[in-house]
Order: C-alpha cells, then structure tokens, then sequence
C-alpha cells in the first residue's frame, strides 16, 4: 500500500536524503521508497512514480515529500519512526553546533556576522549555486564550488567575474582542491611539499597527488577548475589563473596540469602561456600521449601515474633520461606469478574486463589503455580508439564504467560516497560466463565513505561464490588510490580487500595492464 | 602588473589558517570542522522558501 508524508520547512541535503531512503528501503516491511525536496521538477517525478496526491500539491522546494510502498500499517509506524529518529538527528546535529554560537540560514547573514571569512565552500543544488556563488564574489571570497548542474553560461559569469575580482572560482563541478595543505571536497591526505597542480579532473588530481605522496614528494596545492573549463566556450579562465599562481608561488616548483584532452584551441592558448614559465609544467591529458617535443620545460606525460613519475624524476635533478611509464612488460614481470595462476584458473569462455568506476578520470584511463590492447573496448569516454555503450545497463565484451555518470547518480549519492550501485553491478556482472576480470578503483580520502573497501566485501564475496558455482573463477584487480595518513586507514583497506582475494595496485594503469595480461590470448 | 592581478589569491595560498565557511552538504562542514577550517557551516536552505518568483524579486531589490 503506498502512502504520502508530507514535511513541511524540512530541508536535508542530497546526501542525506539518501542516507534516510536507504535506511528506509532496507527495513524489512518496506519495498519502495521516493524522498524529494517540493520542487516542480521533483513533484512531476514523484507523480509520474505514482507517489503523488493533493498533499503534495501545495508542497514547496523547503519541504519534503516522502512516498512509501509499504506492507502494513506496522510497516508504516515503523518508517514513520525511522524518519522522526532520522530528522531528530539531524536536528541535534546541527542544534550542537549551534550551541556556541547563531545559527545562520543564509550566506548573506552569515557574511554580516563572520567578516574574515577567505573562502566559501559550496555544493548547494545546482539551480542555487550560481547565486550562493555571486555573493560569495561580491563579498571579495574565494570560492570553492563543488556543485554541478550549473549552466555553462552561468559558469562563465562567475569565472569572469571572480577573474575580474582577482578571486578563485573553482569550479562548477569542481570535486577536488588543496590549498596549502587544506583539503577541499574528495581529497587525501596528502603531505606539504614543492609540486603543484592545475586539475580540471578531480579524480585525476587524486591519483596523481597520491602517487606523489607514496613516492615521498608532497604537494603544495591543488587549484581545481571543475570539469568545463577547457572546453572552447569557457576558454580555460580558472586554469589560466591556476597556472600563473603556481608559476609565482614561492613553495611550487614543479607544476602539474591535469584534465581530460581540452579544446585544441584552448590548448594552444595555455601552451603558449605555459611555454615561458621557468618552472617545469608536466602536462597530463588523460586519453593523449603527447610529448611537447621542441619546449625546454613541458612534459608530455602518457598516463596520470607517469606525470607523478615525472614530477618524483625532475625533483631528483637526475639529468638522466626521463622515466618510463609503467608498461606491460614490467607488470607482467612483477606480478608474474599471480596473473599466470589467475590465467590458468580461467575457462575458455572467459575472455572479459568488466570496468567498474568511481571515479570518470580513471575509467577513461583505463579504457584508453586498454583500447591499446584489444580491438573493441567499449566505454563513454569517446576516445578514438573507444566504442560507445550501447546498454548501460547490461555490458557487452569488454566495458568500462563510470558508475558517477548522471544515468546512474540521478536519485542516488555518488559511488565515491556510496556503494550500493557498484555492488549490484558486480553481482549482476558475476552472472555473465565470459568475464574473467572486475577491475575497479577504490578511493579514499576526505569525504570518500567510510569504509569503501568493506563496503563492497559482501558483493565480492558473493560474485565470486556464484561464479564458482558454476566452475568459474571471477578475478577483482584494484587500484587502491590513498595514501598511508587518509582517515579510512590505507593498511586496513588493503588487508579487507586482499584477504578477499583482490589484486591491488597503487597506480591505475598497472591494474589496467595486469587486467589485459590475464585476458590477452598471447601474453608475448 | 600581472602579479597585481592575482595579489588575493597568492595570500591565500600562503594563508596559514583559512577562515571557511560552509554552505551545503553537512558531510563537508565535518570534514572542515576536523581540518580546522571551518568557521560557519550555514543552515542553508532554499532562500525565499524555494519561490523562485519571489527569489526574482528579493534579489532585483537587493540590487
């Protein structure tokens, strides 16, 4: 039997909300669950979901509209309690940290009563963002802006506006920053140190800055420019200003400048800026292997783990040749004896990678490698040598997933945060015969889950017992992206996920390569 | 003249304690609060009572 609640002035932010409808879908008298804030668009979902009467009808953006499916009336009394133990909570939360002084609703008073504020932090909903992020400006702070599902045009006027002030606008879309040692959003953490980097990718910043971290060189700051800023319409506005802050800060030596291939116009235009620092500039575009020949200090790097090689070489001022990427031949040498017994356990049938991201810089990557390797690898990056997703719900051949695409974060938290969707998908991936391979990424960090590795446990586990079953062995390769201080605890991520018998790696594209070696019908 | 231009974002990055505040997800607000960064995390919600008509208008009045 469905049923409506209506709660009016009871806001909670999205992630939340989806904390209480995962609370609730699991109790045991519960099959369907839909909580939306009262907004036109969330009242036109709930009602096409079949949740929606009268009481919703007058329901605002500062409401909350809760739709049950529900066995009984003592289902219903108890998501009922579940929901006033849930909000009370919340309640108490925030009223303790009110104690000590007001309680502010809005930016703008805040602003009255905080004046030596530097920096705002926003990751509002999208439609709100933009305006939280003018008063941010008009108030001479920085901004960092985690929010997406704001316009392009709008993301425009904030970055020019924020340029014109002599302000930092980073983002719309913008997931991951460091300033001087403060993290921002998804981050780890990671130690001081001479490298700085430019991100239009937040995963990518992470890989990289981690892998300098586990190589013993710090990172002075991340400047992150959101997702957008080297596509032609917004021209690269926060990346330029990142590059020459980086360019004139006393702790940066090295410069690393990290995105998905921009717009070429938009390149060519930073890399004639960039041509005239005397600082190196390590560029890693992920999905592109060019060198910069013909410039004394820019670095073309062929994957997010070798700019960090770069970086951890020039440090060393080892006027030797630059190092190597990790390649193929090294994995298969070093990890020879384990990726020979997983080859041996397959059956002929199984000749798959099954991708499954959290993180959309890394699963490009990753299918960017891959595609070097096998014919047909299909993933949403667009890559030349990449073909498209035709059923993002049921994967075909080799497939790599960004599980933090729109199609699967639409009503859910995002897989860094959560993992629900990602162990579905291993157990449904598990059921297909030809995959002989799950290659995932698991992130740690600030604001990560809490225990993603753990998390995920039970789905392995079960992926592996079904395939078993049916006299298959299913075989999970992990980068493991974090470094030894961040707050999930390195060592014991690893010990979970190797005591359910993954293979780890610390760097993405040598969990890629050892992926390819375990399926390739030649591993030459 | 260049370095002019970008005075306010070099102090910041050479800030020892940043002053932040908050305005969004409560997740990053704990994050901020165990970095000791965090100054105000706002109540926030949508302004206007999610109006968006009434939004239009406070904000062309605050103009």
């Amino acid at each position: 039997m469905r049923r409506l609640i209506l709660r009016e002035n009871t806001y909670i932010d999205s992630v939340n909300l989806m904390m209480l409808s995962d609370r609730l879908i699991k109790k045991k008298n519960v099959s369907d669950v839909a909580i939306l804030t009262g907004t036109p668009a969330n009242k036109k979902r709930l009602r096409e979901a079949g949740f929606y009467s009268d009481k919703f009808e007058s329901a605002k953006p500062n409401d909350l509209c809760i739709g049950l499916e529900v066995d009984n009336e003592s289902g219903l009394e108890e998501a009922k309690q579940e929901i006033e133990v849930f909000l009370s909570g919340q309640f108490k939360a925030r009223e303790k940290q009110g104690e000590s002084r007001q309680e502010f609703r809005s930016l703008q008073t805040a602003l009255l009563n905080v004046p030596d504020a530097n920096l705002v932090s926003i990751s509002v909903p999208g439609e709100y963002a933009s305006s939280e992020a003018h008063e941010a400006l008009d108030n001479n702070l920085h901004v960092f802006l985690f929010s997406d599902n704001v316009t392009i045009e709008e993301e425009i006027n904030l970055k020019r506006d924020a340029s014109e002030k002599g302000l930092l606008m980073m983002g719309p879309d913008c997931g991951t920053a460091l300033i001087n040692g403060n993290p921002f959003g998804f981050c780890n953490d990671l130690n001081s140190g001479p490298v700085g980097l430019v991100a239009a990718s937040g995963t990518g910043a992470q890989a990289i800055s981690t892998q300098l971290n586990n190589l013993g060189i710090g990172v002075s700051h991340i400047i992150g420019t959101g997702g957008r800023d080297l596509n032609s319409e917004v021209g690269g506005i926060t990346s330029k200003v990142g590059l020459q802050v980086l360019r004139n800060d006393p702790s940066t030596e090295i410069i690393i400048f990290v995105s998905k291939p921009p717009s070429p116009e938009v390149e060519d235009v930073l890399i004639n800026e960039i041509e005239h620092f005397s600082k190196p500039v390590i560029i890693s575009f992920v999905g592109s292997s060019k060198k910069y020949e013909g410039f004394n200090n820019i670095y073309g790097s062929e994957n997010l783990s070798h700019a960090a090689l770069i970086a951890t070489s020039l440090m060393k001022d080892d006027k030797k040749e630059l190092p190597a990427p990790h390649s193929y031949k090294e994995v298969l040498s070093s990890t020879q004896r384990e990726l020979l017994k997983i080859r041996k356990s397959l059956n002929p049938v199984q000749k798959h990678i099954r991708g499954l991201y959290s993180g959309g810089t890394l699963a490009d990557e990753a299918a960017y490698i891959l595609s070097k390797h096998f014919t047909e690898v299909h993933a949403g990056t667009g890559f030349d040598l990449v073909a498209p997703i035709n059923d993002w719900q049921e994967s075909y051949g080799h497939t790599i997933i960004d599980l933090g695409d729109d199609r699967f974060t639409k009503n859910r938290p995002h897989p860094m945060i959560d993992s629900e969707i990602r162990a579905n998908r291993i157990i449904k991936e598990s059921q297909d015969e030809s995959v002989a391979v799950i290659l995932m990424d698991i992130v740690l960090g600030y604001n990560a889950a809490e225990d993603p590795a753990g998390a995920l446990l039970g789905a392995i586990k079960e992926g592996r017992a079904r395939a078993a079953k049916e006299g298959r062995s299913l075989n999970f390769i992990v980068h493991l992206c974090g470094t030894r201080k961040d707050p999930q605890g390195w060592n014991d991520q690893r010990k979970k996920l190797q005591d359910a018998g993954c293979l780890l790696f610390t760097s993405n594209v040598e969990a890629a390569l050892a992926a390819a070696i375990i399926v390739k019908d030649e591993i030459g | 003249m260049a370095k002019d231009k970008f005075q306010k974002i070099n102090k910041l990055l050479q800030m020892e304690k940043l002053k932040v505040i908050n305005v969004g997800l409560q997740r990053f607000a704990n994050t901020y609060k165990q970095t000791g960064v965090l100054v105000i995390d706002v109540n926030w919600r949508p302004p206007a009572g999610g109006d968006k008509e009434l939004r239009d208008i406070l904000s062309a009045l605050n103009d």
